[in-house]
């Protein structure tokens, strides 16, 4: 399945997508959030903030193609810039 | 040894045109280091208890950190303190820019200013040469036109200015200092008190370098800044890639985005003001504060039929785009953009006003304003035309503007009924754009912070010793990189003891000002709006409890020294820290410790941050 991802910040990079831009990728059926963003060498580690077609997601949240994901800094309990 | 503390403080009387300068002593500095915990000292010492922060008698002090002005990234930071016109309490606020660094190259650490000229005037400092000038012929101006008049008289284009605009002149609550057009101490309503002493600008010349005792570290961290850190996936790229805003997007999937006074964590089109659409809209370039790499200033241009911006005055940054934005329910860049030039040309504190003007809002539609003549038709949560008109009013003082010009809390009790109960404020001070009940960090700061609802962390440790040593909080220094480059700078060869010591002497200094003039415990709270649930978003069902706040608060005292009941420090407590209690005359805040402390033991609790540093 493709999935169209908007990464922020500087997620960018490992999408290589060009700072503010979207990019599709493809994933294999069943694939999770979490998955893609492995595949991508977003390891588990790594906190984010993530939205699948305009809600709320998390690692665990299942994709289907045609899904919008967006991939961003978390801000709870973070930062005050 | 080369220091980069000069031990001077510049004096101004305005009342009767007396200049001195004051040498405090390197002990006095190693002790209190810079910024607040300056500011703490003089408010404390010199403004008689109950004075009106608009009396002559308050003081205006600008002070500098020992690293302000060296030649390092973060290092342009100044603050600027008073007792507040819009809390009554301890007053202070930091900007970044050029002009403190000016000031420090000029040979001063701070200045000091109290009286009242009989006529506006405005501060010339060429180095060690002090002029007190008429300033009549600016007084009515907003800044960009000062700014230009004031180098064209001087005969010199690298002048820096700190100066009021039509909001400090008119009194408002909120108004800030703007220096260097698109800089603001703008918290706490110091431009008030600067208009209140009739002294429009300062304007600096500085030629001298600031010395240092050890260039090395400062030479290898500034590389370390421009070579590692601002490459993609460096620490600094994303601020230096997008500036602040970066989060909008963030919030709104999170739901604890500032929306509608408070109310919604969530609102439709948000993204169209964050900063991936600035970038790719309205900025014209990034710029910076003094030798600072990082370049995290966004300058916006708009140049069309209907709405002109001039890049002078900046760009809206996170709090802006919030306070003006999202919680007046405004999501148009244009009209946010317009709006930060006209907060920065006048003079006004973007959160307070635009939290002063979403609590309006709210009122409006609920029928509170009934007798001031607005409807939810006339002042309506989405108009960008409310907005923009009601900035011009307050800082004009006109019409319904008077009212808000004394600022939310003020305005709520004047007109009287439950309104207060929707004022989102600590301490008097509107609540920053940035939601405790999503974040614990600020959770943590608002409550206690002396100056009230700031995020700028004046009572927590790793943002307060930034703030006194002089770096810009962005910068990824962790407590021991501030360390060393403060004992580079000044060669004082301060352990990380010590450097606590003064995050607690200034922190208590600040403290003993406010209950002196009359904060009590009860002060340490968050409104009611913060203890309700979010509207919409994720965050619906949570809610952040009084007695969690209390339990922290309570922690909080005794972390400090102070008692536990009422945050009033103990006497051992300011016997170490060196506070005489003669001297400030604050016996009746002060408190006995119930079991004497064992020999040996700090009277407070001692923290390092070790986060966010560089590895080298
Ligand atoms: S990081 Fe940004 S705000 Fe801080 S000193 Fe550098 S340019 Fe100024």
């Amino acid at each position: 399945m493709r999935i169209r991802i908007r990464p922020y910040a500087d997620f960018g990079r490992f999408f290589s997508a060009e700072p503010g831009q979207t990019c599709v990728v493809s994933i294999e059926e069943g694939a999770t959030v979490g998955d893609l963003l492995e595949a991508h060498g977003i390891e588990a580690s790594v906190r984010v903030t993530l939205g699948v077609n305009n809600q709320l997601a998390a690692r665990e949240t299942q994709l289907k193609d045609g899904d919008n994901l967006e991939v961003l800094a978390p801000m709870s309990g973070g930062s005050t810039q | 040894m080369p220091t980069s503390v000069q031990n001077q403080i510049l004096r101004v009387n305005l009342s009767n045109g007396r200049i001195w300068t004051e040498k405090p002593g390197i002990s006095f500095f190693r002790s209190h280091l810079g910024g607040r915990n300056v500011i703490a000292h003089y408010l404390l010492t010199e403004i008689p208890k109950g004075s009106d922060a608009l009396d002559p008698v308050n003081r205006l002090v600008f002070a500098m950190g020992p690293v302000t002005g060296i030649a390092l990234p973060g290092a342009g930071r100044h603050s600027v303190g008073a007792k507040s016109p819009l809390t009554g309490l301890f007053g202070e606020s930091e900007a970044g820019g050029y002009w403190g660094s000016e000031l420090k190259q000029a040979g001063w650490d701070g200045l000091v200013i109290e009286g009242k000229a009989e006529t506006p005037v405005y501060l010339w400092i060429k180095d060690q040469v002090v002029e007190i000038r008429d300033a009549r012929h600016l007084w009515g101006q907003v800044t960009g036109p000062v700014e230009n008049r004031l180098r064209e008289e001087l005969g010199d284009t690298q002048v820096r200015v700190a100066q009021i605009g039509p909001a400090g002149e008119n009194l408002v609550r909120y108004a800030c200092i703007v220096n260097d057009l698109n800089e603001v101490a703008g918290r706490t309503g110091l431009g008030a008190v600067m208009g209140s002493k009739n002294l429009k600008a300062i304007a600096v010349r500085g030629s001298h370098r600031v010395e240092v005792s050890n260039t090395l570290p400062i030479k290898t961290t500034a590389r370390w800044v421009s070579h590692e850190t601002l490459g993609e996936g460096g620490s600094h790229h994303r601020l230096h890639t997008w500036g602040t805003g970066a989060m909008v997007r963030s919030k709104q999937l999170e739901g604890h985005l500032i929306v509608h006074n408070f109310r919604d964590g969530q609102l439709d089109h948000a993204t169209d003001i964050d900063a991936i659409t600035m970038q790719n809209k309205v900025v014209d370039h990034m710029d910076r504060c003094f030798a600072c790499s990082v370049r995290c200033k966004k300058r916006v241009k708009i140049d069309t039929e209907q709405v002109k911006v001039d890049p002078k005055y900046g760009g809206p940054e996170y709090e802006t785009l919030a306070a003006i934005g999202t919680n007046t329910g405004i999501t148009d860049i244009m009209a946010v953009c317009k709006g930060n030039e006209m907060l920065n040309y006048l003079g006004l504190d973007s959160i307070s006003a635009g939290a002063t003007i979403a609590w309006a809002m709210e009122m409006a539609e609920t029928g509170r304003f009934a007798d001031q003549g607005l409807d939810k038709e006339s002042l309506r949560f989405g108009s960008t035309e409310s907005v923009l008109e009601m900035i011009e009013k307050i800082a004009y003082r006109k019409g319904v503007g008077d009212l808000l010009a004394e600022g939310s809390l003020r305005a709520a009790q004047i007109i009287g009924g439950d309104a207060e109960k929707y004022v989102v404020h600590v301490k008097g001070l509107e609540v920053a754009m940035h939601d405790p009940r999503a974040m614990k960090d600020m959770r943590d700061n608002y409550p206690i912070t002396p100056t009230g609802g700031d995020h700028t962390g004046a009572g927590l440790k790793r943002t307060s010793v930034r703030n006194t040593v002089g770096l810009c909080q962005f910068l990824q220094y962790n407590d021991a990189k501030a360390l060393e480059l403060l004992n580079a700078a000044t060669g004082w060869a301060m352990t990380p003891e010590e450097l606590h010591e003064t995050f607690e002497r200034g922190l208590t200094l600040a403290r003993l000002f406010n209950l002196r003039e009359g904060m009590t415990a009860d002060d340490d709270r968050l409104p009611d709006r913060l203890h309700e649930p979010i509207r919409m978003g994720p965050l619906t069902n949570h809610v952040l409890s009084r007695s969690e706040i209390r339990n922290y608060v309570a922690g909080y005292y005794e972390e400090r020294g102070w008692d536990k009941e009422e945050g009033r420090p103990y006497t051992d407590t300011l016997a170490h820290l060196n506070i005489d209690i003669e001297e400030h005359d604050i016996a009746d805040h002060t408190s006995e410790r119930p079991d004497p402390l064992a020999v040996g033991t700090l009277p407070y609790k001692m923290s390092h941050d070790d986060s966010n540093g560089h590895a080298e």
